[in-house]
Parts: structure tokens; C-alpha cells; sequence
């Protein structure tokens, strides 16, 4: 097993970061970050990032206001008319 | 785009087609987040919102409880915000798909200020952080320092959850493509937020 360079180890990065790096590789890319700090350090921070990336809620409620003006683009009431007759039609 | 997961996804699946008011309630906040992410601007997000809401609205009947809805809906979002930001551009010569590259290495990241990151261990999931409003608002501001073409497969990917072949449908690119974007943005947002992360000294 030749043992990665840093530089073979920075190209597979992106595969690392998303667990898709080949079976075969895996083990050397551990030997690689147990012994260099370097890239031990490179991607633990980047894992840390996409981390606390992923917490990020996807969205918020909408502000009232924003709420209104769009609903208002949509037809206002007719959002909830057309639910009722939807559901009417259905029966 | 389900808004919690697969639950909605499955309940897409066989229940009969969304009403209006339920896409409204459920997907328009989503959609509006996706397009400020993507164009770092209120007015163009709500302007975007509204198209797509609109799009929705009437060809809603076209769905019969397809689980498809959700992927639907990031398509035509993604859509409008890139058509919405080549208007944009077209006026006033703003961000290029290749004029932003620089950008990526040029402004340096904030100095660390009162705000902090806790580092998460290697084990912790996402569902295992839990960020304050300001803790938020700082990753918020770092990737809407990203260039636009790196900050999009960003979103997509990191924020969105999607698949890289899914990004690539969407933003007209190749799967290579869309990885090379991601890594790049990666190591950038990694810069921008390692200064707030506590433990500076322990990256492992």
C-alpha cells in the first residue's frame, strides 16, 4: 500500500467530506489523517462546517407582511375559495 | 422540497393533490428562504416567490398526490432565481458564472468577533446543533459572501440537502461540475467560519 500525499489527499477531499471515497482507498486516506495533522485538521474543520451548515433551518416563517403582500399576488382569497372548491368538487 | 423529511414526501405519495392554501402554508416560506439564499436580497426573493407561487397555483392539477411536488417546486424556485439574477445582471453587469471565481480566495474572512461556534464532534449529526439566532445570522452572512454560481450548488447541496445529480439537473451542469462548485465553496465557508470556532487549536 503506497502511503497518499497530502496532495492526493486534497483531491479526494470532496469525496471525504460527502463518505463517498472508494473502498479500496479508504484505509489509506485513515493512515494519511491519523499522521498528518495538516489534513487531520483540514478535514475535521471542513466536516465541522458543512455541520453546523446543515443545522441552519431550512426557512422561517414568513413575516406578516411578506405573508400578506403574497398572498395578495396570489389572488388572495382565493387561495382558501379555491380549497373550498376543491373540497365541494371532490364531494 | 418537504418541509420536515420524508413524511411529507410519503403523505405527497398517496394522498390526493395538495389545495392551494396547503401549498401556500407549507412551501411558500421554503420557497422564499431557497431564493434569498440564492440572491441575497429580500425584494428579488418575495419578487421570485410570487412567480412561483403564481406557477404553482395553476398548474396544481396537474399533480395527483405525486411525490414529485417537492422536487417540482426546488426545479421551478432554482429556475426563477437564475432567470430573475440574469435580468439582474443584464442591467447592471453584475456576477458572472466565471467573473466571481476570484472572488472566492480575494475578501478575507470577518475577524472573529463576540460571536462563537461550537465545534461539533465528529459523531454529531446536524439534528445534534443547535444554533442561536446569531450563530444563524453568521453562517447566513458567510454564504452570502460566496459568489453566486458557488453559492447556489452551496444552498442546493449543503443547506437544501439535494444530490449532486439532482443540482447539476437543475443548474445545467455536469456532476463534476457541481463538485468541483461544492468543494470550492467548501473550503471558502470553511475560512470564513474558522475564526469563530471555539477550539481553534483542536481541529480534530
Amino acid at each position: 500500500m503506497t502511503p497518499l500525499t497530502c496532495d492526493q489527499l486534497n483531491d479526494l477531499l470532496g469525496d471525504i467530506l460527502d463518505d463517498a471515497v472508494e473502498l479500496h482507498v479508504r484505509a489509506e486516506v485513515e493512515i494519511h489523517l491519523g499522521v498528518c495533522p495538516h489534513c487531520g485538521g483540514l478535514v475535521a474543520a471542513c466536516r465541522a462546517t458543512i455541520t453546523v451548515t446543515r443545522a441552519l433551518p431550512k426557512c422561517d416563517p414568513l413575516p406578516a407582511d411578506l405573508e400578506a403582500r403574497l398572498r395578495k399576488r396570489c389572488g388572495g382569497d382565493s387561495l382558501a375559495s379555491h380549497d373550498r372548491e376543491g373540497a365541494s368538487s371532490s364531494d | 422540497m418537504s418541509t420536515d423529511g420524508s413524511t411529507t414526501t410519503t403523505a405527497l405519495a398517496t394522498a390526493p393533490p395538495p389545495t392551494p392554501e396547503v401549498v401556500f402554508r407549507e412551501y411558500a416560506p421554503r420557497i422564499y428562504h431557497l431564493a434569498r439564499r440564492m440572491l441575497n436580497n429580500d425584494a428579488d426573493a418575495e419578487d421570485v416567490t410570487g412567480e412561483v407561487l403564481v406557477q404553482v397555483v395553476r398548474k396544481l392539477h396537474t399533480f395527483r398526490g405525486d411525490s414529485a411536488l417537492p422536487t417540482w417546486l426546488h426545479r421551478v424556485t432554482v429556475n426563477a432565481a437564475l432567470a430573475h439574477r440574469a435580468k439582474r445582471a443584464n442591467r447592471a453587469k453584475h456576477e458572472t458564472a466565471t467573473g466571481d471565481d476570484h472572488l472566492l480566495d480575494a475578501s478575507p474572512a470577518d475577524p472573529p468577533g463576540a460571536v462563537r461556534l461550537t465545534r461539533p464532534k465528529a459523531h454529531h449529526t446536524p439534528a445534534d446543533v443547535v444554533l442561536a439566532g446569531e450563530q444563524r445570522a453568521l453562517i447566513e452572512a458567510a454564504i452570502a459572501r460566496l459568489p453566486a454560481p458557488y453559492r447556489d450548488v452551496f444552498v442546493l447541496a449543503d443547506v437544501e440537502g439535494l444530490p449532486n445529480p439532482d443540482i447539476g439537473d437543475m443548474l445545467g451542469l455536469s456532476v463534476a461540475a457541481v463538485k468541483s462548485r461544492l468543494h470550492r465553496a467548501r473550503l471558502r465557508m470553511r475560512e470564513l467560519l474558522a475564526p469563530h470556532f471555539e477550539n481553534q487549536g483542536d481541529d480534530r
